[in-house]
């Protein structure tokens, strides 16, 4: 291995605070006490991975209280070092590492509060795209109907929530003290950036969110009405399903249809 | 005097920052140019992107990355020249700099400016990556001075004559970060006008300005101050020794309002214009609220 390699190895676990021999390259020098000089990069790195945590997951963390807060950080900065350029990417596996380990783990409605701040976030940062009103449902002829297909605005995101979860970080977000977490069914939620660059979020029924999955799986009309035959007879369910188009139109989330 | 020595000079700029995007494009600050954070902006939309481009529209930009990553033992990573190349291609900036530091390693990366040891070993690998870095990008880069806090035992030669042999051989043009030499100087006691006295005037594009927290023993570069006295004479030197040089306050932290950034950017406009004529000028008429633009006056 290189001199190099071998540097940046030592540092790498230096920083991560594993067992390494980074003191042995570097000089005490004019008075410098090589650990206190090395420790400036360590507490830097601690820092700024601890601040990106804060900043993308700041209701998680007011859910968490502090000492849980610091536990989450120190676990998560060791056990997913970050593998992207942005820092934008650092707390992708945050749900799933909340579900994953004790104690996050046994309270399941944390890796629920966090996907929900990343879907906001995966919102505000998503592509643009023109987005249809709903004047384009004019022109499509009643033959064209049962094949039309849609496209969403890259924004939206689904999220299916078993916890108060949503309910939970509303609370906090507006400085209430959130409800006990409670396991309450199935919850449906979309989330989008509206057409002034804001985030929106709203629930739907489980009908609509398994319509709008079929919608996004590359269903076209006439397939999406037959799974509503379960709530709705079949002279409703089409005009149920037009009436979630409208609601989508209205929420500015459809940028195309396919005839 | 010829005060450009070859190279394209903008006037003062600044680091653009989300909390000012709205002030820029309501207000239209007298700012020569902005400087953005490249890997801000390797977004596919929203917010970011849509002030990105409302301002360029109105402002010259340079585009300052801190991803590169040029003195990693990891191969350069394609996927981040690809994602600048195409920013590169939709901001059309005067110039692209990043910094002579390792960033990431063994896959990991730490987001920090990491710094390389002296020694002809990293200077060969360096300038390797600097060459393929450039010919990816279709174009040179300027590579900025890192404040750095330990001392390598393998080191055989100076920061400058490091940074020195690495843009001589690679090509490359330099962003000399004041602070930084500052910062460096105070770490590591060495005297920062020797630093500025050696390096090549001609490849020097860009000048930073920023501030840092002094603990005694040692300084670090924080971004989250004012520019100190120090730095600002430390500035007066290299502008004396190097001529003009596109210079801007780099803050990071503790982002104040739009006005004390444009405030500090007059002083430095008020210490160049005492070496400048052209500057001078500029100065003059900043003073007097005209509109002034510097343009990129290559010569
Ligand atoms: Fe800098």
């Amino acid at each position: 291995m290189s001199e190099l390699k071998k540097l940046h190895h030592s540092f790498i676990d230096y920083l991560f605070d594993k067992e390494s021999d980074i003191s042995d390259f570097i000089c005490d020098k004019n008075g410098a006490n090589k650990n206190d000089r090395l420790n400036i990069y360590r507490f830097a790195f601690k820092k700024r991975l601890r601040d990106v945590i804060d900043n993308d997951h700041p209701v998680l963390g007011q859910y968490l209280g502090d000492e849980l807060f610091d536990l989450l950080v120190e676990k998560y900065i060791v056990l997913h070092p970050s593998r992207h350029v942005s820092l934008r990417h650092y707390c992708d596996d945050l749900p799933q590492f909340l579900s994953k380990q004790a104690p996050f783990s046994e309270h399941p409605i944390l890796a629920e509060i966090a996907l929900f701040e990343r879907l906001l976030m995966f919102a505000f940062d998503a592509s643009k795209s023109e987005r249809l009103t709903i004047e384009s449902l004019q022109i499509i002829t009643p033959e064209h109907w049962p094949a039309i297909k849609l496209r969403f605005h890259p924004s939206m995101q689904l999220l299916n929530a078993e916890w108060n979860s949503v309910e939970s970080w509303q609370a906090i977000k507006s400085e209430r003290s959130p409800e006990p977490a409670t396991q309450q069914g199935e919850r449906y939620w979309v989330i989008w950036r509206n057409q002034e660059n804001l985030t929106e979020y709203r629930s739907l029924s489980f009908p609509e969110w398994s319509t709008l999955q079929n919608f996004l799986r590359g269903s076209c009309f006439s397939e999406v009405c037959e799974p509503l035959l379960e709530w709705y007879n079949e002279q409703r369910a089409p005009y149920q399903v037009v009436d979630y188009l409208r609601q989508w139109f209205n929420d500015k989330l459809i940028t195309k249809i396919e005839a | 005097m010829d005060i450009n020595n070859g190279r394209p000079y903008l006037g003062f700029g600044l680091g653009l920052r989300t909390e000012h995007y709205h002030h820029v494009l309501e207000q239209k600050p007298d700012i020569d140019w902005f400087e953005i954070i490249s890997e801000n902006y390797m977004v596919a939309g929203g917010k970011p992107k849509y002030f990105l481009h409302a301002i360029r529209e109105h402002y010259p930009m340079v585009m300052h990355g801190v991803s590169l990553s040029i003195g990693s033992s990891d191969p350069l990573d394609i996927n981040y020249l690809k994602s600048l190349r195409s920013l590169i291609a939709e901001v059309q900036p005067e110039w692209v700099s990043d910094h002579l530091c390792w960033t990431s390693a063994h896959g990991i990366n730490t987001h920090d400016l990491m710094p390389l040891p002296y020694t002809e070993e990293a200077i060969n690998h360096v300038v390797e990556r600097v060459q393929q870095a450039q010919e990816f990008l279709g174009r040179p880069i300027l590579l900025e001075n890192v404040s750095s806090y330990v001392t390598y035992k393998h080191s055989v030669i100076s920061e400058w004559e490091f940074f020195n042999e690495i843009v001589a051989r690679s090509g490359c043009l330099m962003l000399l970060d004041i602070n930084n030499i500052y910062v460096s100087s105070r770490n590591h006691n060495f005297d920062p006008l020797r630093y500025i006295d050696s390096v090549d005037k001609e490849k020097v594009f860009q000048f930073h300005l920023a501030g840092h927290s002094d603990y005694g023993d040692y300084v670090i570069d924080t971004h989250d101050h004012p520019v100190v006295e120090s730095v600002w004479s430390l500035y007066r030197y290299a502008i004396e020794h190097l001529g003009a040089v596109s210079t801007m306050i780099e803050r990071d932290d503790q982002i104040p309002p739009f006005e004390e950034l444009e405030a500090e950017l007059n002083y430095a406009r008020g210490i160049a214009s005492e070496f400048l004529p052209q500057t001078n000028a500029q100065f003059q008429s900043s003073c007097s609220n005209k509109v002034s633009r510097a343009s990129s006056c290559q010569s």
